[in-house]
């Protein structure tokens, strides 16, 4: 039995498409509204920017109003324009990601463990890989040589990956509580029973770090080590006020929710886009200009298809992580509970390794710090990169994956 | 659009003749982006900062309207 990733046959990305065009034009016209304001130095610029702004207030202040409309108005042009023409070649390019065949080992519903080694033999150490539920495990296993798991099972370790796929009926009614208890703790039962007398690792990366430290609590005395990459833990920590707003508005999710039984992919991708309004207008500008032969315009290819190719979050789960995380940030306080249990990282007495990328946008380093915190003894390692190109950037194969596998080898 | 692509050959030819404007623009494009991003991620603060801000510029605004205004009373009376 084995699993191939399927790939869709026509992009539909950047999502939602709608949104990013939008968040654009805005921004490129509300520049054009703001410039006589801004022109007479008397436009209010947040703190942080003014010093730079009366740089920039002085330079404009050299031309007249009308030649500056008309040359902002050509770089918004040519900004958009560049955007939408980076959009068309990512949806023509020819990219398309190989068929990786793994063997499936285990699987519950729609959800499988996928050993990723290639001929390792049975007494090389196991790591256990738990990815965020809302992405597809696949960016752990993004195209050769932004590859986490070869890396692994290069090193000699065997990777075995849990790939949540979308969610499907059996899944739909799932709680936070039966991904741990009655899918996570089972398929570790599993692998120690499977693989037994080789040391057992746990790693979780994102939201799925969150789920492993439940995981570990509850299986320790199976398990060597657990390695906790990028993961929010306490969930208030440089959270912005909007999003607080938004994540306490029950009312607005929970209409969502309860019409549609699960939290879709475009609006997670809605509330990341939120974070850099400029992001795509930037990167899809910067695409437009690469060699679309070249192995970088791949690799944008191959990471842009892993965003947009995300899964919805069920309901129940949904609201878990709304209320319970993000709302009142019971994970730190120590009162989220699995199984009736109060899930407390104090309690971890195994070796703790977390990594924390300190140009995270989506994770804030602080949320993942605290459960450094609070596990007795914890490892810290930490990079300047961001939340996804620490597991696939071009410093991930000498920072991220060798500290793991350093990690293995030393205990 | 149309219109804007006929008139690209004409608003390049000034723009390449004054790369100061172009920098100049970029500057300010780049530095509208930051304000947008930062605003994006906390709008409240970022309101409650414009405000703040408008308000002063409206108080000024608002003597420099008096100033006018009497100016203008003191004429009306001559």
């Amino acid at each position: 039995m084995s699993k191939s990733f399927s790939q869709p046959a026509q992009r539909i990305g950047p999502r939602p498409l709608g949104l990013h065009l939008g968040l654009a034009t805005l921004t490129f016209g509300s520049s054009i509204g703001a410039l006589p304001l801004v022109r007479e130095g008397k436009y209010p610029w947040l703190p942080e920017l003014k010093a730079e702004a009366a740089e920039v207030t002085e330079s404009l202040k050299s031309f007249e109003l009308t030649d500056l409309s008309a040359a902002l108005a050509m770089e918004g042009n040519k900004r958009i324009l560049d955007m939408m023409s980076g959009i068309q070649k990512y949806h023509v390019h020819p990219y398309r990601r190989q068929q990786r065949d793994h063997d499936v080992i285990w699987s519950l519903g729609e959800i499988q463990l996928l050993d990723c080694s290639k001929g390792l033999p049975d007494n090389a150490p196991v790591i256990f890989l738990i990815p965020s539920l809302v992405n597809r495990s696949y960016i752990l296993d993004l195209m050769p040589d932004r590859s986490f798991v070869d890396a692994l099972s290069q090193a000699g370790i065997r990777p075995l990956l849990v790939a949540w796929n979308a969610p499907g009926e059996r899944e739909s009614s799932y709680t936070m509580d039966d991904y741990v208890s009655s899918v996570l703790v089972p398929a570790i039962d599993f692998t120690a029973a499977r693989f037994p007398e080789v040391p057992l690792h746990v790693c979780g990366y994102c939201m799925g770090g969150t789920l492993a430290t439940a995981v570990v609590q509850f299986s320790q005395h199976k398990l060597s080590s657990f390695i906790a990459i990028a993961t929010p833990w306490d969930f208030h920590a440089d959270l912005g006020p909007a999003a607080k707003a938004f994540l306490k508005n029950e009312e607005g999710w929970s209409l969502v929710l309860d019409s549609l039984n699960e939290l879709p992919v475009d609006i997670i991708q809605a509330f990341f886009a939120s974070l850099d309004p400029n992001l795509c207008m930037n990167k899809f500008s910067m695409f437009n200009h690469f060699d679309q032969d070249s192995a970088r315009a791949t690799t944008f290819v191959a990471l842009e298809d892993w965003l947009n190719d995300g899964a919805p979050l069920v309901r129940k789960v949904a609201k878990t992580c709304f209320n319970d995380w993000y709302g009142e940030n019971k994970t730190v306080a120590g009162s989220w509970y699995v199984h009736g249990k109060a899930i407390c990282p104090e309690m971890i007495t195994i070796p703790s390794m977390i990594a924390i990328p300190n140009s995270d946008k989506i994770v804030p380093p602080e949320s993942a710090k605290a459960l450094g915190r609070q596990i007795p003894n914890a490892t810290i390692v930490s990079s300047g990169s961001g939340h996804i190109g620490m597991m696939v950037g071009g410093g991930a194969p000498a920072g991220l994956w060798q500290n793991v596998i350093d990690w293995i080898r030393n205990l | 659009m149309i219109w804007f692509v006929d008139a690209i050959p004409v608003i390049l030819t000034t723009m390449s003749n004054n790369p100061d404007l172009s920098k100049a623009v970029l500057s300010y494009f780049q530095l509208w982006q930051r304000q947008v991003a930062a605003m994006s991620r906390n709008p409240e603060a970022g309101i409650a900062d414009m405000m703040a801000t408008y308000n002063e510029l409206a108080a000024v605004l608002s003597k420099e309207e008096d100033v006018v205004t009497g100016s203008q009373n003191k004429f009306d009376n001559e």
